[in-house]
């Protein structure tokens, strides 16, 4: 109790010259504006950066704040960096029918660099083998374009019915490789 | 959520081609696990392989390139021997591509793409059995809820095979007159088959009439309402049920066969005849 009574001491010795300088009212009306501005400041939604930290983090940088062990980050990073090279989901569509395809709710993406968490929740729930197979695939890197098919198909013809040997079956095709440098159609 | 009572298979067939069976196989067999949450396997029966290209995407250039297994190694039976080993037996997963799987739960949409060679095992000398399909997929798949089997508008072995795997027939029909002359051609084959396979009680849940006819401004004219009243007068006679709903005409649906998600305009109303589709046959 002495050493609240203290306390309450201090404080009114502070008050004093205050009050004897702008009054009663004056004191008190900046002391609720005061109060106010510092409750706002402490609320989340005002937790915001300003200024040149306001911005939208990138999908790598999501990963990388991300809690997940080792190995799943380095794998998590590469889908992170295809995201942000726009090579994986390359469109705010394509992130849509993605979600909608795991039974996720795409919401409204009207961003297609926001809705990376979801993408990041989708990707998270994945074994591990069905991530690499995702990673391995170029299933959702955009539309399919007919060039690098009919190549494929032209040269898988010919080994499966000529009998020529293949260069290694594991090696993805040229066409596979071209098509992703392909152009996107509109 | 495997059904007690096993899949529910159903095969998309008209003997025609261009009707959309690849579309609408494809839509359905998403729609299943999307909307629905349905364990799914769709199977590429069409040499064509355009149900595979949609599903995959541009995996399916690396899934060639690679030469993974296929529906050709189902039919025959087995892997082929390599420079580095003896040819082996299928295993349950054998040619089984995972196209996408739902969070939180077991269900996924699986795919067995087919290769242009596919067509090889009709023109070569030793026919393949058409009951290796059926068997393979009541052996290995007894837990999906649904298999949708994507066929060839030509009747050959292939067409036998579906048959011997499917309970469920659905007939996509283009209003044009070309379209309707498959309905003969499907009702004789279905009907040779029964006679020849006693046990089967293979049936046609319903036709869809798929509207990609170009609307001109006048919702197809006179030509349209022609072709509309002989399918109409066709499915009586042969006693095949027509859904309510029509698949609308929309220059999305090659956009979403091609992977490009950005526009799909009235295709957006597929799911409308999913659901009829869906609840009509118990699922």
């Amino acid at each position: 109790m002495t050493e609240k009574r203290g306390k309450h001491q201090l404080l009114k010795s502070l008050l004093v010259p205050l009050l004897r300088e702008w009054g009663y009212d004056l004191v008190r009306q900046c002391l609720v504006e005061v109060h106010v501005e510092h409750t706002e400041q402490s609320t989340p939604t005002n937790d915001r950066p300003t200024g040149k930290e306001h911005r939208r983090l990138s999908a790598s940088e999501i990963v990388e704040r991300t809690e997940v062990d080792v190995a799943r980050k380095k794998v998590l990073s590469l889908f992170a960096t295809r995201f942000d090279a726009k090579t994986f989901l390359p469109s705010a569509a394509d992130v849509r029918h993605f979600l909608d395809m795991r039974g996720q709710d795409p919401g409204v993406v009207k961003h297609r660099q926001d809705a990376f968490r979801k993408v990041l929740d989708v990707l998270l729930s994945m074994p591990d083998d069905e991530l690499e197979h995702l990673q391995a695939s170029n299933a959702h890197s955009g539309p399919t374009q007919l060039g690098p098919l009919a190549d494929a198909i032209m040269e898988t013809s010919t080994v499966i019915r000529t009998g020529q040997p293949t260069a290694d079956p594991q090696e993805p095709h040229e066409s596979t490789k071209r098509a992703k440098d392909a152009p996107k159609p509109h | 959520m495997a059904r007690p009572q096993g899949p529910l298979t159903v095969c998309v067939i008209n003997m025609k081609g261009g009707v959309g069976k690849s579309t609408i196989s494809a839509l359905l067999a998403r729609n299943a696990l999307s909307r629905r949450g349905l364990d799914t396997l769709a199977i590429d029966l069409d040499p064509q392989a355009n149900l595979s290209q949609a599903l995959m995407g541009a995996n399916y250039n690396a899934f060639l390139s690679e030469r993974r297994p296929s529906i050709v190694e189902i039919f025959n039976g087995y892997l082929p021997a390599t420079p580095g080993g003896a040819a082996s037996p299928l295993a349950p997963n054998t040619g089984v591509e995972l196209i996408s799987r739902k969070m939180a739960t077991t269900s996924s949409l699986q795919l067995i793409p087919a290769r242009f060679d596919f067509s090889d095992n009709l023109t070569n000398s030793l026919r393949p059995d058409p009951k290796v399909l059926a068997r393979f997929l009541a052996g290995n798949f007894p837990q999906k809820d649904l298999i949708i089997i994507d066929c060839a508008p030509t009747e050959s072995i292939l067409t036998q095979a579906a048959y011997h795997a499917s309970g469920l027939v659905l007939v996509p029909v283009k209003p044009e007159f070309f379209a309707t002359i498959g309905f003969p051609l499907l009702a004789q084959s279905l009907a040779d088959f029964k006679r020849n396979n006693r046990g089967s009680s293979i049936s046609v849940s319903g036709v869809v009439i798929n509207n990609a006819f170009y609307d001109g401004g006048n919702d197809g004219g006179p030509e349209k309402l022609r072709a509309i009243d002989e399918i109409q007068t066709a499915a009586t006679r042969n006693r095949w049920p027509i859904f309510n709903t029509q698949i609308p005409f929309s220059r999305g649906f090659p956009k979403i066969m091609r992977g490009d998600n950005t526009y799909s305009g009235n295709a957006a109303m597929f799911p409308v005849f999913a659901d009829e589709f869906f609840n009509a046959v118990g699922l």
